[in-house]
């Protein structure tokens, strides 16, 4: 067998390996999502980043969140570029995720493509996720959209959150890191 | 991080740092889809003597993840109850249904922004601010 051959079927295994770790991210089992990640952080770094690369344009937007999710907690710092194009993913609930990973796992980098997702995004519950990340991880390049958000955006989350609200606060937090 | 409502009780800060987490814990597994309109809500309540965990959902959640919660939690002995009627979150329907119970303690909310401006309302109306949630979204 030639090693081409070898490495088609170790990917195949890699690529089964990966998507089942994937799944225990939904289980309610206590742990379940921590051994998960260590048995995909335990596995071949570029072989497993590169899986999960490929899962980020798969049809199944679930998968999608889900490899992202992974790739940021395998090491956010290594695969954070990876991930922001799903900001701009056709899907909203992908868009919204992505926002929310960028909350917990995000880094400057992501400012610039969160900017646009605040200020255009046709989903308000996307929008204010995105002001909720760019609160926890933005800098003064930021502060020009959220003041806008802060006046003009009366969008609202699902449960009455206000976009406005949500940006103002933002100010303040970034205000207050940058003091 | 967990956070609370300005007038948290001191006492109450031990058990309303387990409920927020729990609440974190049942609301990590959900979907991408299912977590987009789903906020649950974590008490615990003294019936008979026995303290039980309560866990509520918002009206609007989907019954996806309705189901899972519920089974989540009876598994483990707890109660579920889905909110509903004059309180459609959860942590307003929590305090409306159990803070006159025999013991009732604190609530822990699943969102990362706490408590949403109407339920907010709610709790400064009736001087409760045991209200305890974690600020990430899924960390």
């Amino acid at each position: 067998m030639g090693s081409s051959a070898t490495d088609f079927i170790h990917k195949s295994i890699d690529a089964r390996r990966v998507t089942s770790l994937l799944a225990e991210f939904h289980s309610f089992e206590p742990d379940s999502r921590e051994k998960a990640i260590a048995a995909l952080k335990a596995l071949d770094r570029e072989a497993v980043i590169g899986e999960l690369v490929g899962l980020l344009n798969s049809r199944d937007l679930e998968l999608r969140c889900d490899a992202a999710e992974a790739l940021l907690r395998i090491d956010s710092d290594q695969t954070i570029d990876l991930v922001l194009p799903l900001l701009a993913d056709p899907e909203s609930t992908v868009r919204w995720a992505t926002c929310g990973l960028l909350h917990d796992f995000g880094d400057q980098r992501a400012i610039p493509l969160l900017v646009p997702v605040l200020l255009n995004d046709p989903e308000a519950d996307v929008r204010l996720m995105a002001a909720s990340a760019l609160s926890e991880i933005g800098d003064h390049s930021a502060l020009p959209a959220l003041r806008q958000a802060a006046q003009l955006d009366d969008g609202e989350d699902h449960e009455g959150r206000r976009v406005r609200d949500a940006a103002a606060e933002a100010i303040g937090n970034i205000s207050a890191r940058e003091a | 991080m967990i956070r609370a409502l300005p007038n948290a009780r001191t006492a109450m800060q031990a058990v309303g740092y387990d409920l927020a987490a729990r609440a974190k814990d049942l609301y990590r597994p959900l979907t991408a889809m299912e977590k987009r309109t789903t906020t649950i809500g974590v008490t615990r309540v003294r019936i008979n003597g026995e303290w039980q965990e309560v866990v509520s959902v918002n009206a609007g959640a989907p019954s996806e993840a309705v189901g899972k919660l519920r089974q989540a939690t009876e598994q483990q002995g707890g109660i579920f109850r889905q909110a509903g009627g004059d309180y459609p979150h959860p942590d307003d329907f929590l305090h409306a249904e159990y803070a006159n119970a025999e013991g009732f303690e604190a609530i822990g909310i699943s969102h990362a922004g706490g408590p949403c401006p109407a339920c907010r309302s709610y709790f400064t109306e009736q001087g409760f601010g045991d209200v305890y949630w974690d600020s990430t979204f899924i960390r």
